[in-house]
């Protein structure tokens, strides 16, 4: 694995929000096409820390290394630009507009009418529906409708074809399980298997164990900002998992 | 015989299609329907309401209000609000009269120097609510208060008269003599709004921040830029408008645009614009706009004493308000 190239080295990142400091020493090594879980109970400093890889947060100390590069990632357009994408459990739609919207929402397509730029409103409703369907196998016949009427699974579709349409080389998916039913959530597997395959790194966040060790292959487990484990999944069980999380030793877990 | 029959269920759901596509008509075009029932209601109560010289007259009368209509329209789309308007445009407008009256200088210029103080107050306007954290609300009273203050200052208790042709030309002059140029302008201030929503990122952009701000940011967007450029756009109309109006009366007075950015707001609501943001619909707005200024007219026609304007603008923003609120649950 090491003969790869580093995609993202994150090294002693630190955030403070006044007095109080959400990440402490952050540090993450991944690779084209790994699958990262990452869990830890609320307030573990986890949604921070990705806020932070995708521009929302500005970090108070520590470093990014971007393909070996390093980077300043001052706001939202760096990380896009980056391709860094993310998939927020419910943030990321605007649910008056329709899908093509919401797909090409601040990347839109555009073409060229008596020299003025314009959206290419059409197009964009066409790649959107088709893209939906040929990558997540969903057929979304109402794609003029607000995403407000569309279903759970639906939205979801909309979420994660925003962040893969531009081959983003890491996803981050922020509990996009949470709502979802059984069959939308091995749905949602499938297209990060798909994107594993395309050499996309993933991110998940999620509180679920039995899919974090489902689908990923490496674990980083957050207690109160700091980074407390980082494993092979093939090396690690539940119950570990569980003990790093909430902070016992190994007797008391016992 | 069961030739007969099918053809009569096909024609059935013909008839069917057709009524379901009315009422999506009706919905797209919003207050359409209001304004229908309302000529109706004028064609039996007045007919001479629907002579064509009064119908040019409510558009005429109706041409402020749509310009700034349609600059409202992406403010709220975007979640703002601004109730600065009516100061906006007496503000641009004393600066123009001021200039072609005393300056001495070529008139036709006092038309750019409306437009560009329109357009710079505005933006005043958008870097109070950016850069200061101010809410919409709250800056644009100050600047509400503020704006005509200034208007005061400069123009004192006196109305101004007669202006030159190049500057009153846009609102006083109709074209062959029958169709006043502020309609014309009015409905392509109405089709460029509709250009802008419908094919620009300052369009898509507005409604995104207005629908959901945080998501608009995490796609990468500034919204600090396009609420600035918002406020600069109404700022612009708002100038355009003081043209038009100064044009129009052929005078100023320091109170002029007092109460519009009031007419201005009810014109988009009644126009189906989501006042939460999110939701914007110019044509709507224009006919909205178009509305009020026929039940004002109606009222006049009907021979009411003037005061049950009021009465008769506020009933139309209620049932109107009402009408979405009702199809809203339905759906």
């Amino acid at each position: 694995m090491n003969d790869k190239k580093l995609l993202l080295e994150m090294k002693g990142i630190v955030k403070d929000f006044g007095g109080l400091r959400a990440v402490d020493n952050g540090n993450l090594v991944l690779y084209p096409g790994e699958i990262l879980g990452l869990v830890g109970e609320n307030a573990a400093g986890k949604t921070t820390l990705i806020k932070i890889l995708t521009g929302i947060y500005t970090k108070t100390a520590g470093e990014i290394y971007w393909e070996g590069q390093k980077v300043e990632i001052k706001n939202r357009a760096d990380s896009l630009k980056l391709g860094i994408d993310a998939i927020y459990q419910d943030l990321g739609i605007v649910e008056m507009m329709n899908v093509p919207e919401n797909v090409f929402l601040g990347k839109e397509l555009k073409k060229k009418l008596l020299g003025i730029t314009i959206l290419d409103n059409r197009k964009m409703e066409r790649e959107s529906w088709r893209f939906i369907k040929e990558t997540i196998g969903l057929d979304i016949t109402n794609y003029r409708d607000p995403i407000i009427n569309l279903s759970g699974g639906q939205r979801q579709a909309v979420g994660i074809a925003r962040a893969i349409y531009w081959n983003a080389k890491l996803v981050v998916m922020d509990e996009p399980t949470a709502s979802l039913g059984v069959e939308e959530v091995f749905k949602t597997f499938e297209i990060m298997r798909n994107l594993k395959k395309n050499n996309t790194t993933v991110i998940f966040v999620c509180h679920n164990l039995e899919q974090i060790f489902e689908i990923t292959e490496k674990i980083m487990v957050m207690r109160q900002g700091k980074m407390v484990g980082f494993m092979d999944i093939k090396d690690s069980d539940k119950q570990e998992i569980v003990r790093l999380m909430v902070g016992l030793d190994k007797k008391e877990a016992s | 015989m069961k030739e007969q029959v099918n053809i009569i269920k096909k024609n059935q759901r013909k008839i069917k299609i057709t009524v379901k596509q009315l009422i999506l008509y009706l919905k797209m075009t919003g207050p359409l329907l209001s304004i229908i029932l309302f000529a109706v209601f004028m064609a039996i109560a007045a007919p001479r309401f629907f002579l064509p010289q009064n119908l040019i007259n409510i558009l005429y009368s109706a041409a402020s209000i749509i310009i700034l209509a349609i600059g409202m329209t992406f403010v709220i789309t975007g979640a703002g609000i601004d109730l600065s308007v009516g100061s906006i445009l007496a503000l641009s407008g004393v600066l123009m009269v001021y200039y072609v009256k005393y300056t001495g200088l070529l008139p036709i210029f006092g038309i750019p120097i409306a437009l560009i103080v329109g357009t710079l107050l505005g933006t005043i306007n958008g870097l109070l609510i950016v850069k200061l954290r101010i809410p919409d609300f709250i800056a644009t009273i100050a600047t509400m208060i503020g704006y005509r203050g200034i208007v005061l200052i400069l123009a004192g208790g006196y109305s101004l008269y007669h202006f030159p042709a190049e500057v009153i030309f846009l609102g006083k002059y109709r074209l062959f003599g029958v169709v006043p140029i502020a309609i014309i302008i009015a409905i392509l201030a109405t089709a460029m709004g509709f250009f802008l929503y419908r094919y620009t990122t300052f369009g898509r952009y507005t409604v995104a921040m207005g629908g959901n701000r945080e998501a608009a940011i995490l796609a990468g967007i500034n919204v600090d830029k396009y609420k600035i450029l918002n406020f600069a756009f109404i700022g612009f109309l708002a100038g355009l408008a003081a043209i038009i109006t100064i044009g129009r009366m052929d005078s100023f007075h320091a109170n002029f645009g007092t109460h519009m950015e009031i007419d201005t707001i009810a014109a988009v609501i009644i126009g189906g614009t989501a006042l939460y943001g999110g939701i914007g619909k110019i044509w709507g707005s224009l006919g909205g706009a178009i509305l009020m200024a026929m039940v004002s007219n109606g009222v006049v026609i009907l021979r009411l004493p003037y005061f049950y304007q009021y009465l008769a603008v506020a009933l139309v923003i209620i049932i109107a308000v009402t009408m979405y609120k009702l199809r809203a649950k339905r759906e």
